[in-house]
């Protein structure tokens, strides 16, 4: 049986204005025949969200995330020349349009 | 100077002396392919000694940093958005999955610093007996590492975390509703079937195992409510819940063949979990070990990063079955 607790990044609730339960316990129990998360991959996916959290690069990413959106709506890029022309052009390659 | 076998590491504070001058290192690799900018093979077989020197080398390089470069040079910027180069690689080092995955960073960001004159992008990354030379304590300046510390998490978020959120929370919608049957008929992932195919089969499967549940918010899923309540049973409390991947299911090719920003950011998954690419390769990234049941707001926002599951340890998970 496999137990975890869910963990949110500070932007989570600064985004969200609410919090997700943390006492909250997971369990995952195989059934019918169906496997449960590998541990592997749950601590692989906490590992990467972790750094981003810890390390304050995750407003970065979203700095991107935003150029690209106003990229799609035809706005303009920041003309001090912050914009980070080789991120937009990794999530071009990706085939990434914004939501 | 080399290490005689057998030698033991060196303690985990160190500090540099500036020796011998060596001629500065470019770290200027941003170039039009990310073959050229990062390239991350799986670790060559390095001794623990090797290991444990290299890892007191790359703490001391990022001590040096943190205490000689000013806040306010260590951030980069874009729209409003700030990191420190120093925290990420730190991060990097410190949060790897595993042993191997921290020799993997520790190895790949000193090649990254310390470059041979006549390595090329495209060649596989050297060995740590052939980096250690390069980067040893007593013969380089720290501070000629500094300008390759900001490009390497530039670079690192780039082409890593941008792809990565971005993919994240994207699994395509299923386009059939689920019958009545879907609860106790077995369903089997088929890897040669198209990937929409999958999709739908690995959502009975995880609504199968959750029991239709969200694994947060233990709300019913708005479909099985529906045939629940045809049979007199209702939820109060229903939501669409999504077929949630671990690892993005777009990371993979429907046709076989990576894009190389995909490739990229398979190989440094590989990295930080050495053999985590075969486990999800081509159609197993779309297997129920790879998947959770959430809520369409709650699966936008694990694909993007902002929330993850921790384990509890054996001891202390005192409960069964779904949400306690």
């Amino acid at each position: 049986m496999d137990t975890y607790t869910p963990h949110m990044s500070r932007r989570f609730s600064h985004h969200l204005g609410s919090q997700l339960a943390l006492e909250k316990r997971v369990v995952f129990v195989a059934r019918v025949g169906v496997e449960v998360p590998d541990p592997r991959l749950i601590k692989l996916h906490a590992a990467c969200a972790k750094i981003l959290d810890l390390s304050g690069a995750a407003e970065y990413v979203e700095g991107v995330f935003w150029d690209a959106k106003m990229l799609e709506e035809q706005c303009t890029l920041e003309s001090d020349g912050s914009s980070n022309l080789y991120a937009l052009l990794c999530m071009k390659g990706l085939g990434i349009s914004v939501r | 100077m080399p290490r005689s076998p057998g030698t033991p590491p060196p303690p985990a504070t160190l500090t540099y002396s500036i020796g011998a001058p060596v001629t500065p290192q470019p770290h200027s690799r941003r170039t039009t392919s990310l073959e050229g900018v990062l390239n991350f093979g799986l670790s060559p077989e390095a001794t623990a000694a090797e290991i444990a020197e290299a890892d007191a080398i790359l703490l001391a390089i990022l001590n040096a940093y943190t205490h000689r470069t000013p806040v306010t040079a260590r951030t980069g910027s874009i729209s409003g958005g700030h990191f420190r180069a120093d925290d990420l690689i730190a991060h990097l080092r410190l949060l790897a999955p595993s042993p191997a995955g921290r020799a993997n960073i520790v190895r790949q960001v000193l090649a990254y610093l310390f470059p041979s004159a006549a390595t090329s992008a495209a060649e596989p990354v050297p060995s740590l007996s052939e980096i250690l030379p390069r980067a040893r304590i007593g013969r380089v300046d720290p501070s000629l590492a500094f300008p390759g510390i900001d490009e390497f998490a530039r670079d690192m978020l780039d082409c890593f975390f941008v792809p990565l959120m971005a993919e994240g929370g994207k699994t395509p919608a299923p386009t059939s509703r689920i019958s009545p049957s879907f609860l106790t008929s077995r369903s089997r992932c088929d890897d040669h079937a198209p990937s929409p195919t999958r999709i739908e089969t690995l959502r009975k499967q995880i609504l199968q195992r959750e029991d239709g549940r969200c694994v947060i918010t233990g709300w019913l899923d708005e479909g099985v409510n529906r045939i629940r309540r045809a049979a007199g049973v209702q939820s109060a409390t229903t939501a669409v819940v999504e077929a949630a991947h671990v690892l993005p299911h777009s990371l993979n090719s429907r046709h076989g063949q990576l894009t190389d920003e995909k490739a990229f950011v398979w190989r440094v998954l590989d990295m930080f979990d050495p053999g985590v690419r075969v486990m999800l390769d081509g159609a197993l990234i779309d297997h129920p070990r790879n998947a959770l049941l959430l809520q369409s707001e709650l699966h936008v926002l694990f694909g993007q990063l902002q929330w993850w599951l921790e384990a509890v340890p054996v001891s202390s998970s005192g409960c069964r079955g779904g949400v306690c």
